[in-house]
């Protein structure tokens, strides 16, 4: 066996869907920090390991990570006690809104109730490449540790400096920092109030090892699960703004088709907006009904090559190797040479054609996006694993600096890998700017 | 057009809206209900089940002219105020969701399987939910929820406070 393969190989998402990611170079300004936050502690975790991994390690380590000596994470906690954790992971249903919270409550001892997640909101967390590949919990949930680890270290040596005492006497407890012995104990939110406290992340810091874990590391309840039960939870087909209409877009009869010719004139007789982009049709109406009916409407003929049928296409592939070209990038971690020879050589020898129908991801919610201008600066909530990539896709498709651009993640109907790109956000944002009003794009299946 | 007077939540309610539309569309889009969710728009999902008179039906597949003055209870409506329905309790107890976005449509299958039969089998629980997807896979969780709420006693009704 070549050792090569029995190398774990991440799940990562395609080559195409990493080329918009752009570094989010976030200059650490208190002042900017403080004017969003109000008063309070912030501490900061800059991801080191990235860093070393490049130097190391070349494309494969880095993939899937952080770019170096970007911010990954950070941690607030007010001067009333609340504590918020900033992170561009995204939550589509592996939980880790929860999971997250546990490992910041058992290392900052608060409960698990005082934390609020702030998620995959390019305006407010920092940047992240993406949430897929399982790699949250490596990753964001060990920097999470180490960042309330950080924080409670700042509350305890707080306290220890009120009492004129040294750090080593005192415990961090329930929100509160005490005395090992004594009997004087003090709140968290008192040791800060009013004071603006930053802190990085220091380059060695002790973590509470997992086999002392009584919080993180074990079954917990979905933290914001009874809006869930209830309805309550707003998912990206769910948002709604005032005056916000309905978008449909007109499909292409294939795969690449391109318009040959359309005909909008029933559909603007409807009192809908009609844009007409390329080979980009589509409307947007006050109600999703009229919206359907009026695509519906638009003639369009489409020019599509021929292409395989799904009978076809195992001999269509075999027909048509892209030679020399490594389209995915991949290559450099497979070793390649002659099967032939390979086989040749073989002590034991299996011929067996195995073929595996292309699958769909399919998400119980569709892709759904809804999109706001005001003026050239564009607001989108999306269902994505990747805002930040969306965000860039938007920022180059409307010409617009990526400063421009905010996009939102609420906690969505799952991905499974199948989320990572901006297309629906894209759509929507261009019915947007035409009809000068918020529009909302949902997929349908048919 | 046509004014459509409807009973949902034990509340009326009358909407300006073409009868052929959806009971999906006229929850989500004009009267903000959106706990019933749309995943396939041709009722093999489920997501979007509600209760109308008490039997689970796709709402997504029902024209608003064919419900008339029927009782409909969605997601939102199932609760007592704080008090959460016996199988809302349930899901939430064992842990019965991930995404969460088929979790009203199973919640409200499951109630109207309740309310037929109060102490189903497990293979009961299956044919029954049959027509509900769950695509991150926690049916084995939704069924043990499902008999959670059947052994707890009072199904039918709302029971147990809420966190």
């Amino acid at each position: 066996m070549n050792p090569k393969l029995g190398v774990e190989v991440p799940i990562e998402p395609e080559r195409y869907e990493l080329r918009a990611a752009a570094p989010y170079c976030f200059d650490l300004d208190r002042r900017e920090f403080f004017k969003f936050l109000g008063a309070g502690l912030v501490v900061v975790s800059v991801l080191k390991t990235a860093a070393v991994a490049q130097e190391s390690g070349g494309n494969r380590q880095r993939r899937g990570e952080s770019l170096p000596n970007d911010i990954d994470a950070w941690l607030h906690i007010g001067d009333n006690g609340k504590v918020t954790v900033y992170t561009g992971k995204v939550e589509v249903g592996q939980n880790i809104r929860t999971s997250l919270s546990q490992a910041v409550s058992e290392e900052l001892h608060v409960p698990v109730e005082s934390i609020e997640m702030v998620m995959g909101d390019t305006q407010l967390t920092p940047f992240d490449m993406g949430t897929f590949g399982s790699r949250t919990t490596p990753t964001m949930n060990l920097q999470l540790r180490k960042v309330a680890s950080a924080a409670r270290d700042v509350l305890i040596g707080l306290a220890a400096k009120q009492w004129n005492t040294n750090p080593q006497e005192l415990i961090a407890i329930d929100g509160k920092v005490k005395e090992h012995a004594g009997e004087r104990s003090i709140e968290y939110a008192a040791l800060i109030k009013g004071q603006q406290l930053t802190q990085a992340l220091p380059a060695e810091d002790p973590l509470i090892p997992a086999s002392e874990w009584k919080v993180a590391g074990r079954p917990a309840a979905k933290v914001d699960g009874i809006d869930f039960v209830t309805g309550r939870h707003l998912y990206p087909s769910d948002q709604k703004l005032p005056g916000m209409l309905y978008g449909k877009v007109v499909r292409p009869s294939a795969f690449e088709a391109t318009l040959v010719s359309v005909d909008t004139q029933k559909a603007e007789q409807m009192g809908v907006t009609v844009v007409r982009d390329g080979n980009f049709v589509g409307v947007a109406a006050l109600n999703s009904q009229l919206a359907s009916s009026a695509a519906a409407a638009i003639h369009a003929e489409w020019k599509a090559e021929p292409q395989p049928s799904n009978k076809d296409l195992f001999d269509y592939l075999r027909k048509n190797v892209m030679e020399g070209k490594d389209v995915t990038g991949d290559g450099d971690r497979f070793d390649t040479g002659s099967v032939d020879e390979a086989m040749k050589s073989a002590d034991h020898r299996l011929q067996q054609t195995y073929t595996v129908q292309y699958i769909a991801h399919v998400p119980l919610e569709p892709r759904a996006a809804l999109a706001k201008w005001d003026g050239d600066r564009l607001t989108v909530w999306t269902g994505t694993q990747r805002p930040f990539g969306v965000r860039g896709q938007l920022a180059e498709a409307f010409h617009i600096p990526e400063e421009n651009v905010r996009v939102l993640m609420p906690d969505m109907g799952s991905g499974y890998g199948g989320k990572h790109t901006g297309e629906t956000a894209i759509e929507a944002a261009r019915l947007a700017r035409a009809a000068k009003r918020p529009v909302k794009v949902v997929w349908t299946r048919m | 057009m046509a004014t459509i007077r409807l009973a949902i939540n034990q509340k009326s309610y009358s909407v300006d809206v073409d009868p052929q539309t959806s009971l999906l569309t006229v929850l989500r889009e004009y009267l903000d209900l959106t706990g019933s969710k749309y995943g396939c728009g041709e009722g093999q999902c489920g997501a979007c089940t509600v209760l109308i008179d008490g039997k689970a039906q796709r709402s997504c597949v029902t024209r608003l002219g064919s419900v008339g003055q029927k009782q409909i209870t969605t997601i939102e409506g199932l609760a007592h105020g704080d008090q959460l329905h016996a199988v809302q309790r349930a899901f939430l107890d064992v842990g019965a969701l991930q995404c969460g976005y088929c979790t009203s449509g199973m919640i409200m299958s499951a109630v109207a399987l309740l309310k037929k039969n109060p102490s189903p089998s497990e293979s009961e629980i299956v044919d029954f939910m049959d027509g509900n997807i769950c695509r991150c896979g926690t049916y084995p969780r939704i069924v043990s929820a499902i008999q959670n709420a059947a052994t707890s006693g009072s199904a039918g009704e709302a029971k147990g406070a809420s966190r």
